[in-house]
Order: C-alpha cells, then structure tokens, then sequence
C-alpha cells in the first residue's frame, strides 16, 4: 500500500508541472491575501518553484505531509480546510447510498442466477442493462423535472429555506455535519424530514448506476457457483433447494463480489461528483467540479490526492474483508 | 491452415488445394455458425446490434441529413462540428418545422447537434479504446512475457494510476491540459490503458504456462511468432469483451465531462455539453422537456446498444456458457 | 435374495443445442440386498447418468423420460422417479447416499470439515441429536448454577425442536443473533458424530482435521471425508461415481480397503461406478456392464471373467494388456448418442453382427443362471 500511495502522490505531483510557476504557486499559499504578484513572486522564490522538479517534489511533499495542500481560490478556503468542511454532506449522501446498493444489488443477483431464463432473470438483467446505460446526470435531470418541477417535491440542496436557515443559527448545535443525525440529536424532526426529502432522489441516482452493476457481477459469479460440484453434493445429501443456494453458493458467490466492491467505491467517488452537482447538493464532489470549472489547480489535485488516499485505503479494508471471507487466503 | 505430415490428406480423400483450405477451415466456419446462431437466438444481442448499426447509419449519413451551414456558426468557418444557429436568442424554442428538435439556448439547431452528435460519440468511443488498446495490449504483452524488472515496473505504474477513482483523475488532466474535447479524450486514454494492460498480462501469465507454448518454442518458434500466433489469438475473446463493454462508458464518462463544462464548448456538437446548457431551463419547467431529454436519448440509446453487444459477445464467447 | 433397487427401462435425454442426446435408452438393473454391484463401461456410456437418475439429480438439460427406479424401503417398493421433492430430499443422504469423483471437488471451499459432514446428521438426525442436548441439559440443570434460567430457556426451545423441527418459531429464533447461540449446543453434539464418523474413516487425528479446510487436505484425505459424509447416516445403498479414478494408485489400495472394511460394518449395498475392470474384481460380487446408454451384461463376478456372454464384454477383457499379448483393441468408435445406429448400439462394431441386429434392438434377459445379456446371439433376447 505504501509504494502505491507513493507513487499516487509522484503521480499528482507530475500533474502539478504542467503548470507554470505562477499557478503552482497556489499549492503552497495559506491565506488569500498572498495572491498579489508580489507575494506570488516571493512564493516562487522561497519554494524555489524554478528549480528542478525533484528539489521541488521533496518541498512539496514534505508541505503536504504536514497537511497544507494550497489554498484554494474557488472555496476561498485552504484546500484541507475546504475538503474537511464539505466531507459530511457527501458522507451522508453514500450512508444513505450503501445499504440499498449492497442489499438489493444481492438480492436481486441471486434471484436472477438461480431462476435463469426465466421471466425475473430476464426483467432483471434488462433493467440493470439499462441502469448502466444511463448517463447518471440525465437521470438526475429527469428526476428533478418530474418530481421537483412536476410534482414540487425533493427540491434541490440539502435543506429547504427554513430548515437551512435554523441549521445556521444558534439554536441548532452541529455535531457531525451530516444533517439527519444532527437534526435527530437535536430533537428536531422536521428538519430530519427535511433532509430526508432533499436526500431521496441524489441516493436514488447515485445507487441506481452501481446496483445495475452489482447485480451484473453477483449474478454471474452465482452461475459459476452453482455449476460447482459441492451444489450436487450437498443436493445428493437431501439439502433442500433454498438451503443449498443461500448457504452453499451465496457464500462462494460473495467472494467475487467483494472484491468488486473496491471497484464500487471508486464508482461512489466518481459518481458523487456529478450527482451533487445536479442536485447542487453542497458535498465535496460538488466543490471539486466547480474547482475544476474555475482553473483551480490546488483544489482539483488536493482532492484527487485526497480521493486516492481514500480510495487506496478502501481497497485496503476489501482486502481484509475477502480474507475474512475465504478461508483459502486467510491461512495462505 | 498448416497442418504437419501428409498422411492425413490421403485419409480424408483431399484432392486439391482448395479442398485442403476447406476441410482446414471447416472447424472454424462451424464455430461462427453456432456463434451466429446464439447471436440470432438471444434477442437482446440483436436489439444490441441493430442500435449499434443504426447510429453507424446515422453517422456515416450524417452530412445528407443535417448539411452543415457554415454562415450560421459560431466559428465562421468550415467545421462540420458547429452547430448552426441562426439567430441569438436565448431561450429555447420547442420542435417546429425548420427545428424538428427544436432549439437550445442561444438558438443551437438540437437536430443538427445530435446528428453530429453521434459522429463525436464514435470518435471519443472508438478513439479512446483503440488508443488504449495499443499502449495497453503493447505495454501488457512485453511486460508478461519478458517478466522480470519490466513486469514490475508497469504493474506498479498501473497500480499508481488504479489507485484513483477514473473521472477523479480525468478531470485533474484536463484541468491541466486545458478545456477541449480533445484533451478529454486524451486523458481517458491515459486513464484508460492500465485495464487493457492488466487484462492482457493476466492472459499472457496464463497461458504462458500452457503446454502448447512449451511446444511451440521447442520446435523453434522465435519469441515475436509465439506471441502473436498462440497467446494473441487465445486471448483476444476476454478482450473483445472488455473492450465493447468499454466503449459505453467511455462515452458515459466523457459525456459527463462536457456536462461538467470540462470538454466540448458551447457549440460543439456534442451530446453531453447539449444537457450541460439545458440545466438553466430544465428547471424552469416543462416546456423545455425537450433540450434534455432529446439529447439524454441519443445518449441513453447508444451507450445501451454497445452494452447489450459487449454482453452478447460475452456470452457467446464464454466457453462455460455454451452447448446449452 | 431379495432386490434392493431394481431399474426397469430406465430413458434420459438431453436437449442440447446439437440434437438431442439419448444418453440412456432403457437401462435395466437389479441390486440386491448386501452386495456391491459394479457398473463398469467406458467414458461416456451413461454410467454417472444412471446413478444422477437414481437420486433424480440429473442436472438440465437433462430429463428423466421414461422408466422405473424402485427402492425397497420397509413400507414396500417406493417409485423414485414419481416423487415429491421432499420426499427425495429425506432419501438422499439417509437411504440412498452418492459420492463422486473429485473428492475436492465435492467440499465447499469456504466451509471447514466439521460444518459440512454434521450438516447431514443436521438434516437427517435431528430428533436424536435432540434427545442428546435434552439429556445434557438435564444433568446441568441438576447442578446449582446461575445459569440455570438460560438452561430452562434452551430445554424448552430443544423440546420444541425434537417435536416440530421446522416450525416458524425456531426458524425466527436461529436468525436473531445472540438468542441463537443455543444452537450451540447441537453443533457441539453433532460434532461428536464427526468425530466418531471420521475415526470410523481411519482418519489420524479427527478433532484436528474436523476444524480444517478443504484446500488443506490432501485428495485421500479429501475422499475419506466425502465418504464419511455419504456414510454419516447409515444408508441403505452406497453409491460410488468412480471414487478413486483421480487419486494415487496408492491411495486408491488405501480407499478401497476402507470401503471394503466399511460395507461390513455399516451393512451397506453398494453400486460402484468404474472403467477399471481390475478394481471391479476386487471389490464387486456381481457385474453389470454398460454401452452407448444400455446394460448389456450382468452376471457375477467370477462369471463374467470366465464366460462373457456378449461380444462387447469379451471384447473388453480381451483387450486389458498383458505382458507377452499382442495388444487388442476394439475396432471403430464409440456412436455419437445424437443419432445412435438403429437396433443394437453395438453393431457396427461387432464382430458377430448379424442383419437383425441392425434392425431390431435386443432386451437384457437371464440366459443362464444368474446371468443375464442383451443380445441376439441367445435365444430369449430377441423377441
């Protein structure tokens, strides 16, 4: 994991030398008022961001190691402080996002595998065909049309007017950022309803994209299982049809499944960005893109550094995860 | 076909050249008939098809059905690729005679924009994944089969580009490379090629161990003829797969770009940058269904074709599933 | 002596995307009671099929077609084929019991030794095992200990099992996750039952290798352990789908002993698959050969190496090589079972055909004593 991270860091640090020095002066400002030409002019200076890239790469790192990535003229924040303040909203939109993705995308993987060619396999696979066909940001635009514009219901954002407006008051304290416990521990149920309705349809297009693929990948994996010769064994042991494909073969059937679960997560990444741009939901997939709109180079190469941080730690925990689950690696 | 020793013309009563070639290829015209066979029987694989071949259609027809009018453009000159409009109005105007679509914001003809559309998804698509499909399969098959240094060198390259969620680091490309479809095209390819190599390398490692490799180079095979006569050929099905499968979201992926605002500008003909514009109105109600919807289909109905065949020849090409 | 299983016209097709396949076109059998019948023929011949049918686990495209699979139970000679799913369920593993070829094959990877041989006492078994827990709950609940509140609780849910195991209630309860640590204690008795069962397997050490993994075993090891599974509720018929044909010659001497040692002890019948001619006569008291999907010839052991009565049979023993014979094979191929020749599926390359052969298609019937062919060289065949 440690040389990959490292490289990922090498990797964004290439990036940055596309630019010329005035623009990579970005990722070493702290406050806004360094963006003069002459403070820019002291910056490449004292950084040095001239000299060759490998005298750089040692001062950036050892800038980023200590957690400064720039600042960023699009957030008018330092990137770290940008990401950190808009992480619980995207976390709250993939809390939301997992268990569905997760169970229904098993669920209906299974129930396709095992009655094959027939009417539910085929409803099933054309649907979850058509799910991965769709461009996710039509999907949000549909759905915001019908609902929001047709029937005036799930607005766009994260709360409506009023519940926005309390939130930032004193009257409301914030603990984690993520609007539904906050408002369940502030008592408040309306603006738990709120939030939930401003929720509905971004985990709806955000999870319909990735159970489409889900259910691809279980299915076929539950094909495979139940070609194996441990099914007939234990149908010759009189073991009852159900129990046979929810012991025996869902469990070799997940095995694959998690390891593409890794490839879920970065779906999540890619597909938070879109989705909280359509529904301008203030999460940190949003910022990013407007980042990327607006030329900000220190916040668009923060957040892929931070993204495949994340994302390399993720594929991390799956890892663990599929050595829990077959014994095979476990004891290797 | 070459097939060693002679004794075997004389037992199949083979007479002539021609009938060597035929009884050679015999097997192989048996395989593509059942191919065809399970093509024509499964129903979505012909759905699959017959979109992909319609869009083809369109594209190639694309300068008789919507004939470009440079007077009217935005660039002034002779790029097929600009949408006409004639006038500088802001608001959308709904489907009428001289616009069966009907118009985007400023006045962009939506017909032309998604006629000319399909021909920019074809070249991002098909671009992209024959670019990555050379660097990859190139990189893929020396690293597996000389091994070694090399072999890990690119596979920790590899891992340093998977170690980022793909449009994350797309659109840091394009930040730097700077705004234009072609620079989204560019960084998918870059993003691109890792899968192709990883694919490949796998296929090589495998059946760089299979007996008939051993064979072939103890009969003297050089190391260039083993490559390309018995592990590219063996491995090209799982990549076929892949790489029609990738076509869809390539353009899934570069659509969102040019939603994003990252890749076409305003009036370039191309699908996702239509429903970036149409956002503004989207909202304003339902009168302006048609500047995203209309482009939404188009994309939709595409990338649909290319899965449903990607899945087809999955499943025709995958020697478990067959004989059924 | 009475018959055990009797097979009588025994039909399965596959309906494959070349043409239907007539893998077995009235086959007819009888085991008797105590013995090892071998089914001996070569690969393709229908032998697996035969005994998926038995089970009726013949795996789609596949399709039971025609025919009788009767089982003698105590309550009179059960029709296999035309029985209800559950009814097959109760069989399988407890009357009838089936081991295959590839013993690592048959193991789930992801489940160790213990959980997979105890899931046949789980269904089979389960009133004893009951009574068992029952019995032990007693003897704690006499002892004085604070537990014995959790011991009342368990009492009567294991009262409730022996009775009714499968009403909603404990079905409800297994899934809860804390409450169901009362399963426990009938894991715990099931697994003495492994523990004995794979002693009975001369097993070295079954308390440690109850708690492995498949991929940890070796292939007798492996095999040993389907056996046991096939064994662990004293069924009636054993049947072998060619148990030793991917191990070691050595460890194949190991098996067959054990199974040898086996069918003395649990009283067994046995219907052992095989191409090996050489094991069939160590193992088998009676014989029945198969080609292209029909029983040609079944006699007893020492019967069918002296007088093999049909020419496919003959033909066999022929051609095992001996040191100092010329090496004899049989001319031309096995039939494609798509199109099989018309009349007897042996013609073509039998060296005693004649123009009836081609024609009309003979009938197993019992020639001599005990010995039955299928053939129209004896009278009684062709009818």
């Amino acid at each position: 994991m440690i040389p990959t991270l490292l490289g990922a860091t090498l990797l964004i640090f290439a990036v940055t030398q596309l630019f010329d020095p005035i623009s990579r002066a970005a990722l070493y400002i702290t406050n806004p008022q360094q963006f003069t030409p002459e403070a820019t002019n002291e910056i490449i200076a004292r950084y040095g961001l001239n000299d060759p890239a490998y005298m750089q790469f040692s001062r950036w790192f050892s800038e980023v190691l200590k957690g400064n990535l720039g600042f960023s003229r699009s957030g008018r924040a330092p990137v770290v402080e940008a990401i950190l303040s808009k992480i619980p909203a995207t976390v709250e939109l993939v809390m939301y996002c997992s268990p569905f993705i997760v169970l229904i995308g098993i669920f209906l993987g299974v129930k396709s595998a095992v009655h094959r060619d027939k009417p539910i396999d085929h409803i099933t696979r054309g649907v979850s065909i058509m799910g991965s066909s769709l461009p996710s940001f039509w999907l949000g635009i549909v759905l915001l049309s019908v609902f929001y514009v047709g029937f005036h219901v799930c607005p766009p954002g994260r709360l409506g007017g009023t519940a926005d407006l309390y939130v930032m008051s004193d009257a409301f304290t914030r603990y984690t950022g993520i609007n539904t416990i906050d408002a369940l521990l502030n008592g408040k149920i309306w603006i738990f309803l709120d939030a939930i309705e401003h929720l509905i349809l971004p985990v709806v297009v955000l999870s319909t994209i990735q159970i489409a693929y889900i259910v691809r990948v279980m299915r076929s994996s539950m094909l495979e299982a139940l070609n194996k010769g441990y099914i007939t064994m234990a149908r010759a042991k009189g073991l009852p049809q159900k129990a046979v494909i929810n012991k025996h073969a869902r469990k070799n059937a997940l095995i694959p499944t998690i390891t593409l679960s890794g490839i879920l997560i970065a779906g999540m990444l890619n597909g938070v960005i879109i989705t909280e741009t359509v529904f301008g939901f203030n999460g940190v997939g949003r910022w990013s893109a407007n980042a990327a709109l607006s030329m900000d180079i220190a916040a668009v190469l923060g957040f892929a550094l931070f993204a495949g941080i994340v994302f390399v730690t993720a594929n991390l925990l799956v890892d663990i995860l599929y050595a829990y689950v077959d014994p095979r690696i476990r004891l290797a | 076909m070459l097939i060693l020793g002679s004794g075997w013309r004389d037992q199949m009563g083979v007479k002539s050249r021609f009938q060597e070639f035929k009884v050679g290829i015999d097997p192989t015209v048996k395989e593509i008939k059942f191919m065809l066979s399970r093509v024509r029987k499964s129903p979505l694989s012909l759905i699959g098809t017959s979109i992909v071949v319609f869009y083809a259609v369109i594209a190639l027809l694309a300068p008789v059905l919507a004939p470009p009018n440079p007077s009217w453009t935005v660039t002034q000159i002779s790029d097929p690729f600009a949408i006409p409009r004639e006038k500088y109005q802001s608001t959308p105007s709904p489907p009428s005679e001289l616009h069966p679509f009907g118009t985007a914001e400023w006045n962009y003809d939506l017909f032309y924009g998604c006629i000319w559309g399909t021909i920019t998804a074809f070249r991002v698509g098909l671009y992209v994944v024959f670019g990555s499909l050379a660097i990859g399969l190139f990189i893929g098959v020396v690293a597996g089969y000389y091994g070694g240094v090399i072999d890990e060198l690119m596979m920790r390259f590899t891992d340093v580009i998977f170690a980022f969620p793909g449009l994350i680091l797309a659109m840091a490309l394009v930040t730097a490379f700077g705004r234009s479809l072609d620079n989204v095209m560019l960084a998918l390819l870059l993003i691109g090629w890792p899968s192709y190599t990883r694919l490949i390398r796998g296929e090589i490692l495998r059946i760089k161990q299979e007996d008939y490799v051993e064979a072939a180079k103890a009969v003297g095979c050089s190391d260039f003829r083993v490559i390309i006569r018995h592990v590219l050929p063996n491995s090209i099905y799982p990549i076929v797969v892949v790489a029609s499968l990738d076509i869809g979201s390539l353009v899934l992926s570069a659509a969102a770009l040019s939603f994003l605002g990252l890749g076409a500008p305003e009036y370039f003909a191309d699908w996702g940058q239509l429903i970036s514009t149409s956002q503004n109105w989207m909202l304003k109600g339902w009168d302006y269904w048609y500047t995203f919807i209309i482009p939404g289909v188009f994309i939709f109905t595409f990338v649909l074709g290319w899965n449903l065949l990607g899945d087809a020849f999955r499943d025709i090409l995958d020697p478990t599933l067959r004989r059924r | 002596m009475k018959n055990l299983l009797t097979l009588k016209d025994l039909v399965v097709k596959f309906y494959t995307y070349e043409g239907v396949v007539e893998a077995i076109d009235g086959v007819n059998l009888n085991l008797r009671d105590g013995e090892t019948l071998g089914l001996v023929g070569e690969t393709g011949c229908g032998k697996s099929v035969t005994s998926l049918a038995v089970l009726v686990l013949v795996p789609a495209p596949g399709k039971i077609e025609g025919g009788s699979a009767l089982l003698a139970t105590k309550k009179g000679n059960l029709e296999l084929l035309s029985q209800k799913e559950a009814v097959l369920q109760k069989i399988r593993g407890d009357d009838i019991s089936m081991i295959f070829q590839d013993p690592r094959a048959s193991l789930n990877p992801v489940f160790t030794v213990a959980e997979q041989v105890s899931e046949v006492f789980f269904l089979h078994r389960k009133e004893e095992l009951c009574k068992r827990v029952l019995a032990g709950l007693e003897n704690d609940l006499s002892k004085r200990s604070w537990k014995r509140l959790i011991y009342k609780l368990e009492r009567n849910i294991y009262k409730k099992m022996s009775e009714n195991p499968n009403s909603w209630r404990l079905r409800i309860l297994s899934k809860i996750p804390i409450v169901n640590r009362y399963q426990l204690r009938l894991k715990k008795e099931a697994g003495k039952d492994v523990v004995k069962i794979l002693g009975l397997m001369k097993i070295p050490d079954p308390e440690r290798v109850a708690e492995m993994y498949p991929h940890e075993l070796s292939g007798g090891m492996a095999q040993r352990i389907v056996i046991a599974m096939a064994l662990g509720c004293n069924p009636g018929l054993l049947i072998a789908d060619e148990p030793t044909t991917n191990l070691d010659v050595t460890i194949q001497a190991q098996i067959l002993a054990l199974i040898r040692e086996l069918r003395e002890e649990f009283k067994s019948s046995v219907l052992y698959i095989t191409h090996d001619l050489g094991v069939v006569a160590e193992l088998c008291d009676r014989v029945a050969v198969m080609y292209a999907g029909n029983v040609v010839e079944i006699a007893d052991v020492m019967e069918i190496y002296k007088n093999p009565l049909h020419p496919y049979t003959s033909a066999l023993l022929e051609s095992i090589p001996r040191p100092g014979k010329e090496f004899k094979t049989i001319e031309g191929e096995v039939p494609s079972l798509i199109s099989p020749p018309i009349g007897c599926r042996f013609n073509p390359r039998c060296t005693k055909a004649t123009e009836l052969c081609s024609q009309q298609k003979p009938t197993l019937e019992e020639v001599e004593k005990d010995h039955f062919v299928m053939c129209h060289l004896y009278p009684g065949s062709s009818k």
